[in-house]
């Protein structure tokens, strides 16, 4: 059984690290600029991702949960983008006014184009977690009720969610 | 050989293929025409120098060169259980499936240099251009042949390579016995076809065509694949003067195999292929005699000596790795080699992994971690994906501040660089981690680096600590213990966990255990601050 699980294993990590033939398919620019649906996914959830994984932002400790909405034209121009009203300005603030906030946008119009979407809201939902894995209770009944508010107003449809983004931050020895 | 090495160092310097201007290019053509005289000169000069060495003398080179082959070949099989069986599967190091024959061995002398040349059992290793000419791998009448040469110098310091010819068919033209007419002393006059020489990991050195004995061509492992199989012509636009070069790319096929005798009448073998991309130039304007040989000492002399290979790594053959690994430097090294330096033997990273860490503690650490010699399975994952390209770079750094509690950092590049590759930046805590164990240090640089690698396969930023976590953590484990031999089984598991406490695979296998989360959390508490494992400062 031993020999079985470790013939697995090799065959696992060998499949992952057949890096010879790997190495000659990366496409860098299709890593930076992609084209695929799947390449402009990858890109908005890592836009979002490394906008709260990084040192500047880590320094914060407090929990959120929140929600990410763009709003598309017939056209599939973002009309609005915004985030939940149980979101703190610290935590909109910086991805809203994020210097890259121009090359997030176009992306999602990418995606958006890809996927034909229109006349509908895009929903993110978002998991800022320091201290983890701690899973304290931290979310008040007023924080989850304005999740899915607006502006004031509660969400509607047509829309479609996106996966979760969970930025799960350790309390010590984070690398 | 030293004179031979330093004229050839002279003729394939950049700075006379890639003169910056006409002036410079014209002094660079007469300083080549007074070379290539006192390179035929030599050439000459070391042939008439070559002395015979009674049988005794040469019994005892063989007997060293043996030996030492054996005992650097016995370490190069010292790998994990786990690096063994990926070799197995995938991408094999040469040395673990080469034999020589020793009973066929050539001895040469040469002004104090020793070299012992073996012809491999049963062809082990044989290059193709093509799949399909590989299949002939165990076959007598191929057109491959491959020796093993083993050079004491006159320092004592020994080296090796192997020399692989791949003939025409023309020149063989249905006489296979035509190929033991040529050897690394000479070659017939007539020969046709390739030689090349590779260091014992398998990676190229030098290689040039040969066209009815005369050197008509320089060879260089191509920088990119090519779609398909068809060799495609280019013109080399980064030479910077009117000596056009033009270049056919090849794929090349590598291929070993591992046989079993069932029978006096039948072998069966496993065959294992690699294919990687060389390049052959030649000069289309000017003449110029082709090529002139490259390599560090033969030239394009039409005549009876191969050229040398390139210029041996001034580092003797010793453990490379400071951190108790017990790997040594097999390699002949790849052309130069520092230079400068006040110590040259100081392993000079490849130019796409680069170290720009300040703090010298963690510095060493990045160079003992990530060094091409080192065996790890992590380390050459690294090295095949970041060192072999130059579309994907890696640098690691101390530049940035981070914050307490945060020991490292690997974000995705937001641009490409100016020549369309990807740079990965590998941030460490200067402030925090030269208080740790090498131990602990090591893990960090190695978990970053699989981030960095993560990155390059478009893995999801919020998801590469999974994959780290249920695809590397045993790996890693293991790779610890290589370069630690006194790192306990346990200890490696929980450095190797580090960083990964969110993920399901912690939580299942010891976040959900007291006794091995309080085991975790110790040692993660004892290396972390130094106390426990070998100090870094």
């Amino acid at each position: 059984m031993k020999s079985f699980i470790k013939i697995i294993m090799a065959v696992t990590i060998s499949y992952c690290f057949s890096t010879k033939a790997f190495a000659q398919t990366i496409n860098p620019n299709e890593l930076i600029n992609p084209t695929t649906e799947t390449g402009l996914l990858r890109k908005i959830l890592n836009d979002i991702y490394y906008t709260y994984y990084s040192p500047m932002y880590m320094v914060n400790k407090t929990p959120v949960f929140t929600m990410l909405k763009v709003d598309l034209t017939q056209n599939g121009k973002i009309a609005d983008i915004s985030f939940s009203d149980n979101t703190n300005e610290g935590f909109a603030s910086a991805y809203l006014g994020n210097k890259d906030i121009a090359v997030f946008k176009s992306t999602i119009e990418k995606y958006a184009q890809q996927k034909s979407f229109s006349n509908t809201s895009i929903l993110i939902p978002i998991s800022y977690q320091p201290n983890s894995p701690s899973k304290g209770g931290v979310f008040s009944y007023d924080n989850i009720q304005y999740f899915t508010k607006f502006k004031g107003q509660t969400i509607s449809a047509p829309m479609t969610i996106l996966p979760m983004v969970i930025i799960s931050v350790l309390s010590k020895n984070e690398m | 050989l030293g004179y031979n090495y330093n004229i050839t160092n002279l003729i394939t310097n950049e700075n006379f293929y890639l003169p910056s201007n006409g002036e410079a290019l014209t002094h660079n053509l007469v300083l080549f025409f007074l070379l290539i005289v006192g390179l035929m000169y030599s050439c000459k000069k070391d042939l008439t120098t070559t002395t015979p060495l009674d049988d005794a003398t040469q019994t005892a080179a063989i007997k060293e060169a043996k030996a030492w082959f054996e005992a650097n070949a016995s370490i190069n099989k010292q790998a994990t259980q786990a690096t063994q069986a990926i070799n197995a599967i995938n991408d094999r190091k040469w040395s673990e499936g080469v034999s020589l024959d020793w009973n066929k061995p050539l001895v040469y002398n040469k002004n104090k240099i020793t070299l012992v040349e073996m012809p491999l059992v049963n062809s082990s290793v044989v290059f193709a251009i093509n799949h399909a000419n590989a299949n002939g791998i165990t076959q007598q009448n191929n057109y491959t042949t491959t020796s093993f040469i083993v050079q004491k110098d006159s320092a004592g310091v020994f080296r090796g390579w192997f020399m692989v010819l791949i003939a025409d068919t023309s020149y063989v033209n249905g006489n296979f016995a035509k190929l033991k007419l040529n050897t690394y002393k000479s070659h017939d006059k007539d020969f046709s076809g390739r030689l090349m020489y590779y260091n014992p990991k398998g990676e190229f050195l030098a290689g040039w065509r040969y066209e009815k004995g005369s050197i008509t061509k320089t060879l260089s492992v191509a920088t990119q694949s090519l779609p398909g199989n068809q060799p495609k012509q280019q013109v080399n636009s980064q030479q910077q003067v009117n000596l056009v070069m033009t270049c056919f790319t090849y794929p090349f096929t590598t291929s070993t195999a591992t046989c079993v005798t069932v029978s006096s009448t039948q072998t069966d073998c496993t065959y294992t292929s690699t294919t990687s991309y060389i390049t052959e130039c030649f000069q289309t304007s000017d003449g110029g005699g082709g090529g002139g040989g490259g390599g560090a000492g033969g030239g394009g002399t039409p005549g009876n000596d191969f050229p040398q290979p390139p210029v041996p790594n001034p580092c003797p053959p010793v453990a490379v790795a400071s951190v108790g690994g017990q790997h040594i430097n097999l390699t002949p090294g790849g052309g130069g080699g520092g230079g400068g330096g006040t110590n040259p033997c100081t392993p000079v990273p490849p130019k796409d992994i680069k170290n720009e860490v300040k703090d010298p503690c963690l510095n060493k650490m990045v160079g003992a971690v990530i060094n091409k010699d080192v065996t790890t399975v992590v380390n050459e994952l690294i090295q095949n994906v970041f060192g072999g390209s130059a579309k994907v770079n890696i640098t690691y750094s101390d530049a940035l501040t981070l914050n307490t509690g945060q020991l490292g950092f690997t974000p995705p590049p937001a641009s490409l660089d100016a020549n369309g590759n990807l740079t990965i930046t590998v941030y460490l805590n200067k402030a925090e981690l030269p208080n740790a164990s090498q131990e602990f240090i090591s893990t960090v640089i190695i978990h970053e680096s699989l981030h960095a690698y993560l990155t390059t396969t478009g893995s999801l930023g919020q998801l590469q600590h999974n994959t780290i976590a249920s695809t590397f953590a045993s790996q890693m484990a293991l790779d610890l213990r290589q370069m630690f031999p006194g790192l306990t089984v346990n200890d490696a598991s929980n450095l190797a966990w580090g960083g990964l406490q969110s993920t399901p695979d912690f939580q299942n296998n010891i976040g959900s255990d007291m006794t091995k989360l309080g085991n975790f959390d110790a040692t993660q508490a004892a290396y972390s601050s130094g106390t426990k494992g070998a100090k870094c400062n």
